[in-house]
């Protein structure tokens, strides 16, 4: 491919008051690929999505150097704009996170935020259509205006992929989504998301290594916030370069 | 000495029971007695009639007004001011000097006694800023005497909040202000709509700073301007003048049941508006 890398992240260094939680990080995501970074906890992963996002500006304390390109544009340049790099880049978090108001209300938060679509039908369409895409629709169709806290945890987490995907975002990140859930829903969120790797880069940080197994293109592996190797899933996981790499994925430590 | 757990399991479920049950006989004997001893004087009339011969006879009209214009002032004023400076504690700022000298004041605040609030607004509205004892002079110093409380609930409540709230927010691509306002606020509404409800019972059971503010004219007021009596001030001035204990029970039943009805339908609202996301 001769295409540029979606993300560009260069010498990355990222610190929450003194401890480094990222060390000199370079790696770089193609479009439309499913990356899967993972790792022991501790290792950085979740700062280095929030890095992706700039949620890790709100931390107080935390400090980086080095830049974070998307589309070849750092988003760390002052006049970027935060709220629009958000809804470009939109994260799903580790529990499941419904916002106390109805179903609907939820998915078309984004969009109601950013003013992204002000027509009322354009709305309702929009939100069925992401709920499609999460595969949520037929749960939910017809109870739209009830509270999203009744739904169980795994449509709870797939109502916040929707809601993500209402964003019409180019990138979305995911921090141990599914570290909540039992096994089949699990399974339904990997295969949304494989369906989804064909509109949009996805940058998951899974939950063990088989998930990685599982979904991702290309892997990578952070420890102590060191990325240690990077590259096809299949080789990295099947053949890892690295000692520290197979001693995790074997089981041997983390 | 060893105590058996299971017997001292049993001491502390007893002394548990007695606390609440005690806490139950007292605010029941205290509602049924002034009840028992209102009820039968009241009718119609009682509510709808302003108060003649200094309230030995009529009813109570005019106090009623007062008493929820003065509240009303009250809690209109403080309620945005009490949140604001909440929001600025728990939201805009870090823990700084700043934050603590801000905090320390509405501690301090809280605890002074009414009288003192009773005496600045006083001194300040009603002489110094020529408001006169009024409507707008009680309602302005029970503001100032209700906004500690407002801030220490408030910003309880907005605390509460778990931050991924705020996170899911930020992330969505909403800026600070809407996260605040559509993620932070319907958390924190029951906690900040409590702290109004115990704003409201202080309003409407204040004497003290209300005698010297709104003053304890028995006219219907006719604007924010005109001097009131409250039902809580009429309750005290009926009862240690001797002017009329069945009148001063009657005042005080209602009193009581205005309360109640207030703790019920801001309930009733707060409830209707959080059920749409639980």
């Amino acid at each position: 491919m001769d295409q540029q890398p979606k993300i560009i992240i260069k010498d990355l260094n990222f610190y929450y008051n003194k401890k480094q939680a990222i060390k000199n990080l370079s790696l770089d995501i193609s479009k439309n690929e499913i990356l899967a970074i993972f790792g022991p906890a501790n290792s950085g992963i979740t700062t280095l999505l929030r890095t992706l996002n700039r949620l890790s500006d709100l931390t107080y304390g935390a400090r980086h150097e080095g830049d974070v390109l998307l589309d070849g544009e750092n988003i760390y340049a002052p006049d970027i704009n935060v709220t629009e790099l958000r809804r470009r880049v939109g994260m799903v978090f580790d529990v499941p996170a419904p916002l106390p108001m109805s179903i609907f209300d939820n998915v078309a938060f984004g969009p109601r935020m950013s003013s992204l679509i002000n027509k009322k039908s354009d709305l309702s369409d929009k939100v069925e259509q992401s709920l499609r895409m999460a595969a949520l629709w037929d749960d939910v169709k017809d109870r739209l205006d009830t509270p999203a806290m009744r739904l169980s945890g795994g449509q709870q987490q797939r109502l916040c992929i929707a809601r993500v995907l209402a964003l019409e975002p180019e990138v979305i990140l995911l921090d141990r989504p599914c570290s909540a859930l039992d096994p089949v829903s699990t399974a339904k969120i990997e295969d949304s998301l494989k369906r989804l790797s064909e509109q949009f880069t996805i940058v998951i940080a899974p939950h063990n290594v088989q998930q990685a197994t599982r979904i991702a293109d290309n892997v990578a592996f952070m420890l102590m916030g060191d990325l240690i190797e990077h590259g096809d899933a299949f080789e990295v996981l099947s053949n890892p370069k690295d000692k520290r790499t197979s001693d995790y994925i074997t089981g041997r430590f983390g | 000495m060893k105590i058996n757990p299971r017997t001292s399991q049993k001491i502390a479920k007893f002394i548990i029971w007695l606390a609440a049950i005690l806490v139950l006989v007292v605010l029941f004997a205290i509602i049924t007695y002034i009840l028992a001893k209102g009820i039968p004087h009241l009718s119609f009339g009682f509510l709808t009639e302003i108060p003649r011969n200094m309230g030995r006879e009529g009813g109570i009209s005019s106090t009623i007004v007062g008493t929820l214009l003065v509240t009303a002032v009250a809690v209109i004023i403080a309620t945005p001011f009490g949140i604001g400076t909440a929001v600025y504690l728990t939201e805009y700022t870090r823990e700084s000097r700043v934050t603590r000298i801000i905090r320390f004041s509405a501690e301090s605040l809280a605890g002074i006694p009414s009288i003192v609030y009773g005496l600045f607004g006083f001194i300040f509205f009603v002489t110094y800023l020529k408001l006169g004892w009024s409507i707008l002079s009680g309602g302005l110093t029970m503001a100032i005497m209700i906004l500690p409380t407002i801030i220490r609930t408030s910003e309880e409540a907005i605390r509460t909040v778990p931050n991924l709230n705020r996170e899911v927010g930020y992330s969505l691509g909403a800026t600070k202000w809407q996260t605040i306002t559509s993620t932070v606020f319907p958390s924190a509404l029951p906690g900040i709509a409590n702290g109004i409800i115990l704003s409201i019972g202080r309003c409407v059971a204040e004497t003290a700073a209300v005698i010297m503010t709104a003053g304890s004219a028995l006219r219907m007021p006719t604007s924010m301007f005109s001097p009131t009596r409250t039902m809580a001030v009429h309750f005290y001035i009926l009862a240690r003048e001797g002017i009329s204990m069945e009148n001063a029970y009657s005042t005080a039943a209602i009193l009581i049941i205005l309360i109640f009805l207030i703790n019920v339908v801001f309930n009733m609202l707060v409830n209707r508006f959080v059920a749409k996301g639980r």
